[in-house]
């Protein structure tokens, strides 16, 4: 390996679920440690297979997947420590929430992979408390994680992978059903996280967002190819290409006044 | 189908529990050994579908049933892990919405989470031969597995129902537990089940699988091994020789299979009962006439009386019932089958037409779109709930229910302030004692004992008698009015209904005198007050607990962790799949222009089940691997550690005095 600072490296990764077409097709792709990177892409062009492949949910089908410079296959996953210890430096926040909060109170929701992996139970408990004041959410403590609201919901689900101190943190479309204020606090969340040495890695559509959370801009088009992979500022002012990928439609612009950039979608031309 | 508690005997329900255990201790074990660790959540997610469905009301005539889906589960995902679904989804009812008894758990389990889906599983197997599951065949066999599946369940909850008579007694002849014997809960069961909840089950389970068939075969063929392509052109008879002999030879051997479990109802020839109980029930040769007259039909062969006129009558009943099905059958072939090349063909035609949106948009909205349809208000006729309203009301009272729990748990009452685990040990004993107890003072003095514990933790007392003591012991009271006369249970007159008038026996083969006595009322009373005792602490557990804690002192009593976890889970799920459920309802619903025919309305229904299956397994695989994303490797770890505090140890010492001075009771009250 001529670069040892990676943390995936896919060559020619290929995956299709049992019975149906390929979702990823030739797939190569360095991440390395301390980015901000972002994929983007239409529904349904194989974002977030991307991301499971990367967290270890999923495993490929063809080509290689290296990740911390060892090789990573099915086969290494059946090795528990392997897994355990791969899990937890990768954290992955699902897009849906619902799905990710499966115990009966918000402690022991946070508290489940600590004690997956062991760690004792005075740690686990100082752990749960700086997560919970970290995230501004300690009155939630006792609650039931499914009765939330969405925002909350996300919040936990986030508290519940920080606790186990990942080294790079996936998420899956995260602002998905949030508030502005709610995205907003996300955003400086995660670069924050980002600052602090964490690798992110997110997936979304929201194009406002892209360049608050991304250096680097990976797109996989329609063919589910990756159609580009460049600098997150370059992508953005390819309109072109954000409309051959389907992303965007002909009334997609941008506005460059006052120094500052942003983009808008509008269901008509204005001045 | 739910067995309440208070029906059944301790000495029946406390056996049938021991029977689950080894069934269940395999089912964990299997489940651990065959299966992955995916499987759990999927188990649970089950679980949670099965309760869900449990609460879809099948519109039927002007009434409604629910199917179980025990059998669609095991065909689906295995019997074994059907088991564990079932039972959880049991518990979950029983714990939740007292809807089946907490003692009698053993029994529903034994019913209908080992009977239904072992029976269904096997049928379906032996039926489906090497066919594709979603062949005409494959289909014909999972109708005949969920029919006969319920209906096997159905037999033995009749069966457990009406020995209950036979087996306890006082010394005077006067049952102790439940008061319709085999031979009126046999024919009452079997005809609902055999005609309606039966085919209705089929019905829903093969379009249920058809629907997943048809929109996510994957999840067929990743759960049952598809074979070989099906045949064409083949006759309906030829192909289903082999089905329609089994058929014909199960039909048959209905009457006989009830022989076979040893307690056959129409053997009840006094001479046969005083070997076999040592007891004739007196009301028995005055009752064998009414029973001919009110279903003249059963009785073909008038000379012979009780056993072949009856047999008769029951495989009239499994007649009918085939025919049904063999209709039923014929029209899911049409409907289902035959319609699926042109689906598969309009699918293509859809394909192309989403691609092709872009020119559409272009082209502007269609015409019609453009123009306002006159449609006029008119001023409501308030009508029966139609069934849409029915499921959504039963749906949504299970959230209400959970947040009413939560708000009484949180609440600073006395019982709420017990260890779980001491609350779970004393109420226990309390149902146990109802159950045993002989006498009816103590009965209403731990009734009463009951609804001082529940003003103590500050329940609300109106809502709480309305739920505890208005509907099921009440339900029960009108149903066991009958058996409070001497027609059933003979004794000392209490009130004659008429005297002597009936002396030629021309009305319906009546007795001379009807009258209430005073040992049926009695008896009536205990039962009546039994149940409402048993809910009343039933929903004491539940509401001062909160579910959290309730499953957390689970392992106290031993259930193994990954059975607790599994509740645990399914009770999640399920407020997911609720809230799935009144959305798909709400949609139905907003949509409902009109009158939609019954037909319309069970397809909707099948179609909701395929869809929430799905929906269910998807969530299912999405959590496992979210747990798997956490470092899970199939271990349980609580977080919280309870410990027995001071008004536990008070409680244990006012209880043990409570109970030795009932039990001294009992010896002097029960004789």
């Amino acid at each position: 390996m001529e670069n040892r600072d990676y943390i995936f490296n896919f060559k020619n990764v290929s995956f299709n679920y049992p019975y149906e077409e390929p979702v990823l097709k030739d797939i190569n792709l360095v991440v390395e440690k301390g980015e901000k990177v972002c994929i983007l892409g239409a529904n349904g062009c194989g974002k977030s297979t991307l991301l499971k492949l990367m967290s270890g949910l999923l495993h490929i089908e063809s080509g290689k997947l290296y990740a911390f410079g060892t090789e990573v296959s099915e086969k290494t996953f059946r090795d528990k420590e392997f897994m355990k210890a791969y899990h937890k430096k990768v954290g992955f926040i699902f897009q849906n929430s619902d799905v990710q909060l499966f115990c009966s109170t918000v402690a022991e929701e946070i508290a489940f992979g600590p004690l997956q992996l062991n760690l004792p139970r005075v740690q686990v408990q100082e752990r749960i408390d700086d997560v919970l004041d970290l995230l501004k959410i300690h009155h939630l403590k006792d609650k039931t994680p499914f009765k939330l609201s969405g925002g909350e919901k996300k919040k936990v689900a986030i508290a519940s992978i920080l606790v186990l101190n990942p080294e790079i943190l996936i998420l899956d479309e995260p602002t998905n059903g949030l508030d502005p204020r709610t995205q907003r606090w996300l955003v400086e969340l995660l670069l924050t996280l980002n600052k602090a040495g964490k690798t992110i890695i997110t997936s979304t559509h929201n194009l406002e967002l892209v360049q608050e959370i991304s250096d680097r801009s990976i797109i996989i088009g329609e063919d589910h190819r990756i159609a580009s992979d460049a600098a997150t500022a370059d992508i953005m002012s390819n309109v072109q290409l954000l409309k051959d990928v389907n992303l965007v439609d002909e009334y997609y612009h941008r506005h460059d006044d006052d120094g500052h950039t942003h983009y808008h979608i509008h269901n008509y031309s204005h001045k | 189908m739910h067995i309440p508690d208070g029906y059944l005997s301790v000495q029946t329900s406390v056996p049938a529990f021991g029977a689950m255990v080894p069934v269940w201790t395999a089912a964990v074990r299997k489940l651990k050994k065959t299966m992955e660790l995916r499987q759990v959540p999927l188990v649970s997610l089950c679980a949670a579908f099965a309760f869900v469905i449990m609460m879809f009301n099948v519109p039927i005539g002007p009434s409604s049933v629910h199917a179980i889906g025990a059998v669609f589960i095991a065909v689906l995902i295995g019997p074994w892990a059907s088991c564990l679904s079932i039972t959880v989804a049991l518990v979950i009812q029983a714990l939740v919405f007292g809807d089946g008894g907490i003692l009698a758990l053993g029994a529903n389990c034994f019913n209908m989470a080992f009977v239904m889906p072992f029976a269904g599983y096997y049928i379906f197997r032996f039926l489906k031969g090497k066919a594709d599951i979603i062949s005409k065949r494959g289909m014909f066999s999972v109708f005949i597995a969920s029919y006969v599946g319920i209906n096997l369940a159905a037999l033995f909850t009749a069966i457990e129902f009406g020995i209950q008579p036979l087996l306890f007694k006082t010394a005077s002849g006067t049952p102790l537990y439940g008061f319709f014997p085999l031979w009126v809960s046999i024919p009452a069961i079997m005809s609902e089940h055999l005609l309606i909840a039966g085919p209705i089950e089929g019905l829903i389970t093969v379009s249920a699988i058809a629907y997943i068939a048809r929109f996510n075969p994957k999840m067929i063929v990743r759960t049952t091994a598809r074979q070989s392509e099906m045949k064409e052109n083949i006759s309906f008879f030829k192909r289903y020789k082999a089905i329609l002999i089994a058929f014909g030879i199960i039909a048959v051997l209905t009457p006989l299979g009830m022989l076979a479990t040893g307690t056959a109802w129409g053997e009840w020839s006094t001479g046969q009962i005083k070997n076999m109980v040592g007891y004739v029930p007196k009301g028995l040769s005055k009752l064998s006439g009414i029973w001919k007259s009110l279903f003249p039909g059963y009785s073909l062969d008038k000379g012979s009386d009780g056993f072949l006129g009856s047999s008769l009558g029951y495989l009239l009943c499994a007649i009918i019932g085939i025919i049904i099905i063999a209709a039923l059958m014929l029209l899911i072939n049409r409907l289902i089958l035959g319609k699926r090349k042109l689906n598969s063909e309009k699918n293509d035609g859809d394909n192309t037409a989403s691609s092709g949106t872009k020119e559409k948009q272009e082209a502007g909205f269609p015409e019609w779109m453009l123009v306002q349809d006159s449609v006029d208000i008119l001023p409501s006729k308030a009508s029966k709930t139609g069934f849409l309203k029915r499921t959504m009301n039963s749906v949504s009272k299970f959230i209400q229910n959970d947040l009413l729990s939560e708000r009484y748990a949180r609440k600073e009452g006395f019982v709420q302030s017990l260890d779980v685990r001491v609350k779970l040990v004393f109420i226990l004993f309390y149902m146990v004692f109802t159950g045993i107890t002989g006498s009816l003072a103590l009965i209403i003095a731990t009734a009463v004992f009951s609804v001082l514990l529940a003003a103590f933790s500050k329940l609300e007392m109106k809502s709480y008698f309305k739920r505890v003591w208005l509907v099921f012991p009440l339900i029960i009271f009108v149903f066991s009015i009958p058996a409070a006369t001497n027609i059933l249970i003979s004794g000392k007159p209490l009130l004659f209904i008429y005297k002597g008038v009936n002396t030629q026996g021309w009305l319906l083969g009546l007795p001379g005198d009807l009258y209430f006595s005073i040992e049926g009322v009695t008896a009536v009373l205990k039962t009546v007050f039994r149940i409402g005792t048993c809910i009343s602490f039933g929903y004491l557990l539940v509401m001062t607990t909160g579910w959290s804690r309730l499953t957390g002192s689970f392992s106290f009593i031993k259930v193994p962790a990954l059975v607790t976890s599994m509740l645990d889970m399914t009770y999640r799920y399920i407020f997911v799949l609720t809230r799935l459920t009144i959305n798909l309802f709400e949609s139905r619903f907003q949509r409902t222009v009109g009158k939609i025919s019954g037909r319309e309305n069970r397809k909707f229904i099948s179609g909701g089940i395929a869809y929430l299956f799905v929906k269910s397994s998807h969530i299912s695989e999405e959590t496992y691997n979210a747990m798997i994303g956490r470092g899970y490797d199939g271990k349980s770890v609580c977080l919280e550690v309870s410990k027995i505090k001071r008004n536990d140890l008070l409680f244990t010492a006012f209880n043990l005095i409570a109970i030795s001075i009932i039990i001294m009771g009992d010896k002097i009250l029960g004789k």
